[in-house]
C-alpha cells in the first residue's frame, strides 16, 4: 500500500497502481482516449493529464494512465492548469478529426472550444495506437503498427498496405475510441475496412453459419497447435 | 601491448609510457579529424610521412584528432616549438621541412592572422584558443587516437588503475557527486546522483550507456571527442561501470560518424588487450564489456528512453518517465546513461581531484550538486562569427567572451553586419539577444533566459538573420524529428509549422501570436518527452525578445533580417559602378547592363539567391522589404 | 529479382540476433544502396520477427531509403550550422541543376539528391557530400564544378 494525496485527500493506492486506476476507484472521473485496461498504457493521447509533485518538488503535468503512485506523491486531477491543458489537447485532436462524436462529447464535458482555431484535417484517427497494442498484446497477431514518424505518423499494416498477418478478429474495431475501424461481413467474406483486409469466411459444417475467417482458423491452429478438425463446426453447434 | 593483470601492473605500464614520451622530441602533428580530412588532411599526412622517410629524418608525424578549428584545416603543429600552420597543402611540405623544421623560419602565408591582420605564431596564442580551458580536449591535437601507447603516455588509464587499486564503488559515486559534475548531454542532471540511483536500484544485471547520438544539428563535440580520444570515453565508462555495478555497456553512435565508430572499435580491442575491458579487469574480479550500436538518423533517439528502445530493436519512441532508466532501463534493468562529454570528464576528476574540478565554474556544490555548474563545457560555435569551431570554456564564462574574443566577433562587420542573437541549446533551445551578452554561461543561467545548455550548440546570428525564419526552421526540423506519438508535440508542431510558414510568406494574422503562445504552453506542459516539452522554446524565446519582427511580418510584410524570400526584393542602387560582376554571377541572367553603366535587375527573373548581393564590392545592391518595395519599385 | 545471398550473410554475421535488427537493416542498405522489399521480407523470415516491426523501423529512421537510389548520392547538409550559412540556397541550386527534388533520382539514374541533418563537419558549412566525400564551404556558384566531378563516366578523367 502506498499513501498519496489525491485532490487534497489522503488515499491508499495499491502497489504499482496507476493514478488513473486509483482515481477511478475513488470515484474521480478522468477523461481518457488511448487507455484500455487490457493493454499496457503508453500515454499517447494526453487526455488523462493530471498535475503532480513529489516531496514538495515542482508541480508537473503528466498522464495519469502511466503515472504509478509513489509515497510522497501529491496529485491534482481538477486544477485549472490540468483543465487548460486537456482543453488544448482536445482542440488539437478536434482539428485533426473534425466532427467526431466522442471528441465532441469530451469537449462538451470539459467546456472546451467546439470550433478549433486551425484548418480542419480530414483524418478519422487520433493515432492513439490502441488498435496496434490490442493486436499485438491481446490477439498476438502483430498485424498492424505505426509507420513513419512525426507529423507523418500513421497506423496500419506494414508499409501501410493490407496487413497479411491480420486474422480479421475485430479486436481493433472494438477498442478504437474514434470508432473509425469498420468491419463489414457477409456470408462469404469479412472485411476490416480501414486496413483493407478482406478474408473469406469458413462456414459451420453443421449449421452453415459463416463463423470465422479461414485465415484465422489457420493461425489459431498454428498458435495453439490444435487438432486438424477442431474448427469445422461453430461454437454454438459444438455445445 | 602487454596485458596488465593488476592495478599495480597497469600503473607500471603507464609510467613506462610516460617516461618514454620525450616532450622535446621533434614531432609534426597533423590534424586527421573529419573536418580537416574533408579539407584534404588524409593525403597530406601520407605526403608528410613519405617526404620525411625519403629525407631519412628522425621526426614523427602524428595524425591527431580534431583541434576544434576545423574551418582553418588542415592544421599542422610543429613540436616542440608549437608553431601553428593552417590551411596547409601538400605542396607546402618541402618548405615547412626546409625552413621551419630545419631553420626555425616561419612561413607567413601559412600562419593564422585575424581580421586585423595580426599574425599569431603558436597555437595557444591564437585568440580562438587563448581563452579556452581545454580539459576534455587536452589530448586532442597531441595524440594519435588509434595509438593506445599515446594515450598511456599522457596518464591514460591512470584514473582506472587508482579506482580499481584503492577505492570502493560507493566512494567513486560520492566523489562524482561532490565534484558537481552535471550531464553534458542536455538536461544537466548531476551525474553522481544518477550513478547513485542506478547503484541503489535493484536488479540482477545493470547496464551502462554512452549517448553519442549527437542529434543537435550543428554540434560536433561528441564526434570530435570520440574520434580524437576514444580511450578517454572508454576509461570514463569503465570507472562508471565499476561505480554503478554494471557489467555491460553500449555506445550509441550516429551512423553518420564513421571515423568515430572506427576509432572506438579499435580502442575497444586495444582496451581488451590491455586487460582494462572484458572479464576480470586487472585481476580484480570486476567484469565489464562494451558494444557499439549505430543510430539510424533520428534526433529523438538521443532521448534516453527512445535510445533504449532503439538498442532493443524497436522504433525510437520515448516512453513516460518515471520510471527513470536508473530504475528501469535497457531490457527493464537499471541503466545509467550519460553523454560522451560527461564520460570524458570522469578520468580527470579522479586524477586531479574534486577540489580541482570544483575550482572551475560557478556556484557552490558542497551541499548539493545542483548548487552550481562545475568544470568546462565544449560549445560548437558556428554561424556568423569570424572563428567557428569547437571551444572548451570554463562554466560561467560570459557569452560576450565566447562570441567576441574566442569567436573574433561578427563576420563581415566591416560590411556593416552586427550581432543580433545567439542561439544555444540545439533545436529546442532559445535565442538570446545582446542585452544578455554579459550573462555567465551555465546550466541555470541559460534556463533563466528561456534557453538551455543542451548539448552545447551555439549559433551566432547577425542582423541579416530573420528571427521568424529561425523559429520556422527549428519548428520544421522538430516536426520531422518528433516521433509523433503524443498529441501536443505532433499536432502542436504541425500547427506551429503551418502558422510560421504562412508568416514567412507574408500571410501572418494578428491572432497568430496568441495561438503560438497557447500552443507553446500546452506543448511545454503536456508533451510526453522533452522533445515536445522544449520544442516551443525557439518560438517562445523569439516571441519574447524579438516580438516586433513577428509584428512587422504580419503588419507590413517587413522582414527585418531581409531573409524571407517572398518578402524581399533585390534592387540595384545608384551606387552601381557598372563593374558587371553581378551580371556575370547571376544564375538566372536577371541582371543586365553595359560595362560602366548602371545595371538593371529584372524582378520576374530573380530567384532571390543573393549571389549578386554577396558579389557586389560597392554596396550597390540593396535588399528591399515591407513598404520599401512599393516605394522603390512601385509593386 | 534481387539476389539475397548478401542478406543471408549479414544475418548470419549477427547469428540471427533479433535485437541486432537495426544494424542488420543498416548493413543491408549499405550493400544494396536501399532496402529492397525482398530483403526486408527475408529478414522477417530469418529473424522470425513481424513484418510490422521491420516496416515500422524502416520508415522511422530517415537514413533508410525504400526506393532504389542513383549511382551517385548527393547529400546536402541542412543542419543548423549549414542552414545559417546558406544551405537552402545550395539545395535549391542542386535541385535546379538536376531537375529533381530532394529524395528524388535523376531519370538517367546517375544522381539521387538527399538531405541530412548534420554530419559533424559544421565548421565547413555549407556542406555537400557526394558518395561520402565531403565538399565543404560550397558556394551556390560552385555547385556545377562539384557535380561535374561525378558526371564524367568512370575511367575518363
Ligand atoms: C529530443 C532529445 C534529444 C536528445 N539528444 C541527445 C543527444 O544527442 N546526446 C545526448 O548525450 N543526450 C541527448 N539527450 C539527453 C538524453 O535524454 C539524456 O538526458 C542524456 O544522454 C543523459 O546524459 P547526461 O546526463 O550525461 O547529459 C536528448 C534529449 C532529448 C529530449
Ligand atoms: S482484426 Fe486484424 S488488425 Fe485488428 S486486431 Fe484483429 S488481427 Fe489485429
Ligand atoms: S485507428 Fe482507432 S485505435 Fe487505431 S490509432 Fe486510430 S484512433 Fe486509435
Ligand atoms: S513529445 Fe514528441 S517526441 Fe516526445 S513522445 Fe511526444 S511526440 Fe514523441
Ligand atoms: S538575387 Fe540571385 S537571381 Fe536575383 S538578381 Fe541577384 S544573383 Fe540574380
Ligand atoms: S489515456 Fe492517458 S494518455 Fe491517453
Ligand atoms: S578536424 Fe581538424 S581541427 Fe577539427
Ligand atoms: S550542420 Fe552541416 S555538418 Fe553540421
Amino acid at each position: 500500500m502506498v499513501e498519496i494525496t489525491l485532490n487534497g485527500k489522503k488515499v491508499e493506492a495499491r502497489d504499482g497502481e496507476t493514478i488513473l486506476d486509483l482515481a477511478t476507484r475513488e470515484g474521480i472521473h478522468i477523461p481518457t482516449l488511448c487507455h484500455h485496461p487490457a493493454v499496457e498504457p503508453t500515454g499517447a493521447c494526453r487526455m488523462c493529464l493530471v498535475e503532480f509533485s513529489m516531496n514538495n518538488g515542482p508541480k508537473k503535468i503528466t498522464s495519469s494512465c502511466t503515472l504509478v503512485a509513489e509515497p510522497g506523491m501529491v496529485v491534482e486531477t481538477d486544477s485549472e492548469r490540468v483543465h487548460k491543458n486537456r482543453k488544448s489537447v482536445l482542440e488539437l485532436l478536434m482539428a485533426r478529426v473534425p466532427g467526431n462524436p466522442e471528441l465532441e462529447k469530451l469537449a462538451k464535458e470539459s467546456d472546451a472550444r467546439l470550433a478549433p482555431r486551425f484548418p480542419e484535417m480530414k483524418e478519422d484517427c487520433i493515432l492513439c495506437g490502441l488498435c496496434a497494442r490490442v493486436c499485438e498484446e491481446v490477439v498476438g497477431a502483430k498485424a498492424i503498427f505505426f509507420t513513419n514518424r512525426g507529423t507523418e505518423l500513421d497506423v496500419g499494416g506494414p508499409f501501410l498496405e493490407s496487413p497479411e498477418d491480420c486474422i480479421g478478429c475485430g479486436a481493433c474495431v472494438y477498442v478504437c475510441p474514434m470508432d473509425c475501424i469498420k468491419m463489414e461481413q457477409n456470408a462469404e467474406t469479412r472485411k476490416i475496412v480501414k486496413w483493407d483486409r478482406e478474408l473469406p469466411m469458413r462456414k459451420c459444417e453443421v449449421c452453415g453459419y459463416p463463423f470465422m475467417p479461414n485465415f484465422q482458423v489457420l493461425r489459431f491452429k498454428k498458435w495453439a497447435d490444435m487438432p486438424g478438425d477442431y474448427f469445422k463446426i461453430c461454437a454454438d453447434c459444438r455445445k | 601491448m602487454e596485458k596488465a593483470t593488476t592495478p599495480q601492473a597497469l600503473l607500471q605500464i603507464i609510467e613506462k609510457h610516460e617516461k618514454a614520451r620525450d616532450p622535446n622530441a621533434v614531432r609534426i602533428s597533423v590534424c586527421g579529424g573529419t573536418g580537416c580530412k574533408a579539407s584534404g588532411a588524409g593525403p597530406l599526412i601520407e605526403a608528410f610521412r613519405k617526404e620525411i622517410a625519403d629525407r631519412k629524418l628522425d621526426v614523427e608525424v602524428i595524425s591527431t584528432g580534431c583541434h576544434g578549428f576545423c574551418e582553418r584545416g588542415p592544421l599542422v603543429v610543429l613540436h616542440p616549438s608549437g608553431v601553428f600552420y593552417q590551411k596547409v597543402k601538400i605542396k607546402d611540405i618541402p618548405e615547412i621541412l626546409d625552413k621551419t623544421l630545419a631553420k626555425g623560419e616561419l612561413i607567413a602565408r601559412l600562419q593564422y592572422r585575424d581580421e586585423n591582420r595580426t599574425v599569431y605564431v603558436k597555437e595557444k596564442e591564437v585568440p580562438f584558443y587563448k581563452d579556452q580551458e581545454r580539459i576534455v580536449f587536452a589530448m586532442n591535437g597531441h595524440i594519435d587516437p588509434t595509438r593506445l601507447d599515446h594515450y598511456l603516455s599522457m596518464q591514460g588509464y591512470r584514473a582506472l588503475a587508482t579506482v580499481l587499486g584503492k577505492h570502493q564503488p560507493g566512494e567513486i559515486v560520492e566523489m562524482v557527486i561532490k565534484s558537481g559534475l552535471r550531464g553534458r548531454g542536455g538536461g544537466g542532471f548531476p551525474t553522481g546522483l544518477k550513478w547513485k540511483f542506478t547503484r541503489e536500484a535493484e536488479g540482477d544485471k545493470k547496464y551502462l550507456i554512452c549517448n553519442a547520438d549527437e542529434g543537435d544539428p550543428g554540434a560536433f563535440m561528441d564526434r570530435s571527442v570520440l574520434e580524437g580520444n576514444p580511450h578517454l570515453v572508454l576509461e570514463g565508462m569503465i570507472i562508471g561501470a565499476f561505480a554503478v555495478g554494471a557489467s555491460e555497456g553500449y555506445v550509441y553512435v550516429r551512423n553518420e560518424y564513421p571515423m568515430a565508430i572506427e576509432h572506438l572499435q579499435l580502442a575497444i580491442t586495444q582496451a581488451r588487450e590491455l586487460g582494462v575491458l572484458g572479464q576480470n579487469i586487472l585481476g580484480t574480479g570486476f567484469s565489464f564489456d562494451v558494444k557499439i550500436n549505430r543510430g539510424g538518423g533520428a534526433f529523438v533517439c538521443g532521448e534516453e528512453t527512445a535510445l533504449i528502445a532503439s538498442i532493443e530493436g524497436r522504433r525510437g519512441m520515448p516512453r513516460t518517465r518515471p520510471p527513470f532508466p536508473a530504475k528501469k532501463g535497457l531490457w527493464g534493468k537499471p541503466t545509467d546513461i550519460n553523454n560522451v562529454e560527461t564520460w570524458a570528464n570522469v578520468p580527470y576528476i579522479i586524477n586531479r581531484g574534486v577540489d580541482w574540478f570544483t575550482s572551475i565554474g560557478t556556484g557552490d556544490v558542497s551541499k548539493s550538486p545542483f548548487g552550481g555548474s562545475k568544470g568546462t563545457k565544449i560549445f560548437s560555435l558556428v554561424g556568423k562569427v569570424n572563428n567557428t569551431g569547437l571551444v572548451e570554456v570554463p562554466m560561467g564564462i560570459p557569452l560576450r567572451k565566447i562570441v567576441f574574443d574566442i569567436g573574433g566577433g561578427i563576420k563581415n562587420s566591416k560590411k556593416g553586419r552586427t550581432f543580433k542573437a545567439v542561439q544555444t541549446g540545439g533545436p529546442s533551445g532559445g535565442c538570446i539577444p545582446d542585452a544578455y551578452l554579459d550573462h555567465p554561461v551555465d546550466f541555470d543561467e541559460l534556463s533563466k533566459l528561456g534557453s538551455m545548455m543542451g548539448s552545447g550548440g551555439m549559433i551566432v546570428m547577425d542582423d541579416h538573420t530573420c528571427m521568424v525564419e529561425v523559429a520556422r526552421y527549428f519548428v520544421d526540423f522538430l516536426k520531422e524529428e518528433s516521433c509523433g506519438k503524443c498529441t501536443p508535440c505532433r499536432e502542436g508542431l504541425r500547427r506551429m509549422s503551418e502558422i510560421l510558414n504562412r508568416m514567412v510568406r507574408g500571410q501572418g494574422k494578428t491572432e497568430d501570436l496568441a495561438v503560438l503562445e497557447d500552443l507553446g504552453a500546452v506543448m511545454k506542459d503536456a508533451s510526453l518527452c522533452q522533445l515536445g516539452s522544449t520544442a516551443a522554446n525557439p518560438v517562445l524565446s523569439t516571441l519574447k525578445y524579438f516580438r516586433s519582427e513577428y509584428e512587422h511580418h504580419i503588419a507590413t510584410g517587413l522582414c527585418d533580417g531581409r531573409q524571407c524570400i517572398d518578402l524581399i526584393r533585390y534592387h540595384i542602387t545608384d551606387a552601381c559602378t557598372g563593374c558587371t560582376i553581378c551580371a556575370k554571377k547571376c544564375p538566372t541572367q536577371a541582371i543586365t547592363g553595359e560595362n560602366k553603366q548602371l545595371h538593371k535587375l529584372e524582378q520576374s527573373k530573380c530567384v532571390r539567391c543573393g549571389v549578386c548581393y554577396d558579389a557586389c564590392n560597392f554596396n550597390a545592391i540593396s535588399i528591399l522589404s515591407g513598404t520599401e518595395i512599393r516605394e522603390k519599385l512601385g509593386e | 529479382m534481387v539476389d539475397l545471398t548478401a542478406v543471408d550473410k549479414i544475418i548470419e554475421g549477427y547469428h540471427g540476433d533479433k535485437t541486432a535488427i537495426l544494424a542488420i537493416l543498416q548493413d543491408i542498405q549499405a550493400v544494396y544502396n536501399y532496402l529492397p522489399r525482398e530483403a526486408m521480407m527475408r529478414v522477417v523470415e530469418k529473424l522470425q520477427v513481424s513484418t510490422t516491426q521491420v516496416s515500422s523501423l524502416a520508415t522511422f529512421f530517415h537514413a533508410f531509403s525504400l526506393k532504389p537510389r542513383g549511382k551517385n548520392i548527393v547529400t546536402v547538409c541542412m543542419g543548423t550550422a549549414c542552414h545559417v550559412r546558406g544551405a537552402p540556397r545550395v539545395l535549391d541550386e542542386i535541385e535546379r541543376q538536376m531537375g529533381v527534388k530532394n529524395q528524388e533520382t535523376t531519370p538517367d539514374g546517375l544522381f539521387t539528391v538527399e538531405t541530412v541533418n548534420c554530419v559533424g563537419a559544421c565548421a565547413l558549412g555549407p556542406l555537400v557530400m557526394v558518395n561520402g566525400n565531403y565538399h565543404g564551404n560550397i558556394a551556390t556558384s560552385e555547385v556545377t564544378e562539384v557535380l561535374d566531378q561525378y558526371r564524367k563516366p568512370a575511367g575518363q578523367a
